[in-house]
């Protein structure tokens, strides 16, 4: 985890630094359908794959293991 | 039969309940066809076709009622052909199954969640099963989440915990009796609006596995030519870091970015990388046309090998190339169509090209059609 330590200080103070808040009316183009932080849905399946075929699990907001046969 | 009953158990209690409570029904149908082709099957210990077609159905139903409870559930299954990999044919005879070109195996699942807004936190849980001839896991977990900054800032946190049960196929295709896996995934996730046009999402997670976590049907070959199963250690620890950015241009143009940096103590380091640039087609609708860029390198976990190289003293090994060292790039393009003026709301689509420089490559076509029922 020393590995990443550098990287989540810049994420940090990226994210509280020199930001004020953005009012709710400022948000148009914060609305726009990509802007979400989510997927799209049908991204899942792309992600199962890679789950399958790729040691790396993770950073799909929570399921990163298990339910499945891959090890 | 299952399915049979189930998805119109599903359907008709969605609508009756959205009747009911006068609350806003959201249905989903989803689906993917996957295809794809390699010649390193750790079936056969590195060796032979890694052919495997997956088709998979999704039915996902959101009910949300006048008190803003959210309930969800989603109901699948992926009915998988293949040569070898991932599949034994269970029609084999009792207790015996073959590798072989017939192979065919059918998971279905099914999730459940509920979750509620509580002034500025939002609590959940959810629980869920899957299950396939040779592998059963049932789930349950919880997800908090508080947005705060006036509803710039929302600090997340999941955590889930997974109780499976792996049938032992070995690699003679004769059951062995079974053994447990568990495995817990905690996610901290930070997402912070930086702009009027940007935001971005951080998320640190682990994943805690134990138990029974080798493939039984997985091959090795041994350096002095004698064929066993697959070992691998039994825990593994999985650790990582994502960030995403989201960057609005224009009204008309959006970049999504997203990397990952993923470790865990069977020696595989890796790093994804996507870009996902939108483009807003000039058509009446919310129309985004937007090619998909992915990027994956990932050194070998310590106990693969390839055929004939391992000593019959280790006390760990696998030939199984998805824990190898390799690049992997993807190449696709997507389609979403947001509708109004009717029940049918949008309309999502996406092919995608996967290529490893070891050889395996893969094609996947997904789709998405989304209903809404005030």
């Amino acid at each position: 985890m020393n590995k990443l330590r550098p990287l989540m200080l810049l994420i940090l103070v990226s994210a509280f630094v020199g930001c004020g808040p953005v009012k709710p009316w400022e948000k148009e183009q914060l609305s726009l359908e990509p802007m979400n932080v989510s997927d799209c849905p049908i991204h899942r399946f792309e992600r199962n794959v890679e789950v399958y075929r790729e040691g790396a699990v993770g950073g799909n907001g929570g399921k990163s293991g298990g339910g499945c046969g891959c090890s | 039969m299952f399915l049979k009953t189930a998805i119109p158990f599903l359907l008709l209690s969605s609508c009756l309940l959205a009747q009911e409570e006068q609350g806003r029904l959201e249905l989903d149908f989803l689906g993917s066809y996957y295809d794809q082709s390699g010649e390193h099957s750790p079936v056969n210990g590195g060796n032979g076709s890694e052919e495997l077609t997956s088709a998979s159905p999704v039915i996902a139903v959101r009910f949300t009622n006048r008190n803003d409870w959210k309930f969800s559930a989603n109901l699948g299954f992926d009915s998988i052909t293949s040569a070898s990999i991932d599949s034994m044919d269970e029609n084999a005879g009792p207790g015996h199954n073959v590798s072989g070109a017939s192979g065919q195996d059918t998971r279905a699942f099914l999730a459940l969640s509920a979750e509620k807004r509580f002034g500025n936190q939002t609590w959940g849980t959810n629980l869920g099963f899957s299950n396939e001839y040779d592998y059963h896991s049932l789930y349950a977990g919880f997800n908090w989440a508080l947005d705060f900054n006036e509803r710039n800032t929302t600090l997340g946190l999941a955590l889930t915990h997974y109780s499976d049960t792996v049938d032992q196929y070995d690699i003679n295709g004769v059951n062995q009796g079974e053994e447990d896996r568990t495995t817990t995934d905690l996610s901290v996730t930070l997402s912070q609006v930086l702009g009027r046009r940007t935001v971005m999402t951080a998320e640190l997670f682990a994943s805690d596995q134990s138990g029974f976590l080798s493939s039984p049907f997985q091959e090795v070959i041994l350096s002095d030519g004698t064929h066993v199963a697959e070992k691998l250690p039994d825990a593994r620890l999985r650790t990582g870091l994502r960030l995403s950015l989201n960057q609005a241009w224009s009204a008309a143009f959006v970049t999504r970015f997203y990397y990952r940096y993923y470790t865990d103590d069977i020696g595989i380091d890796a790093h994804s990388l996507e870009i996902e640039p939108h483009f807003r087609l000039p058509t009446g609708r919310k129309t985004w046309l937007y090619p998909i860029l992915r990027y994956h390198t990932q050194t070998g976990s310590d106990h693969y090998g390839l055929p004939n190289s391992f000593n019959p003293a280790d006390p760990f090994y696998t030939a199984d190339r998805d824990l190898s060292e390799f690049t992997s790039t993807k190449l696709g393009l997507g389609l979403n169509m947001g509708l109004s003026g009717g029940h049918l709301r949008s309309l999502n689509v996406r092919l995608s090209h996967y290529e490893r420089d070891e050889g395996l490559s893969a094609f996947t076509l997904s789709f998405g059609f989304g209903w809404s029922f005030l």
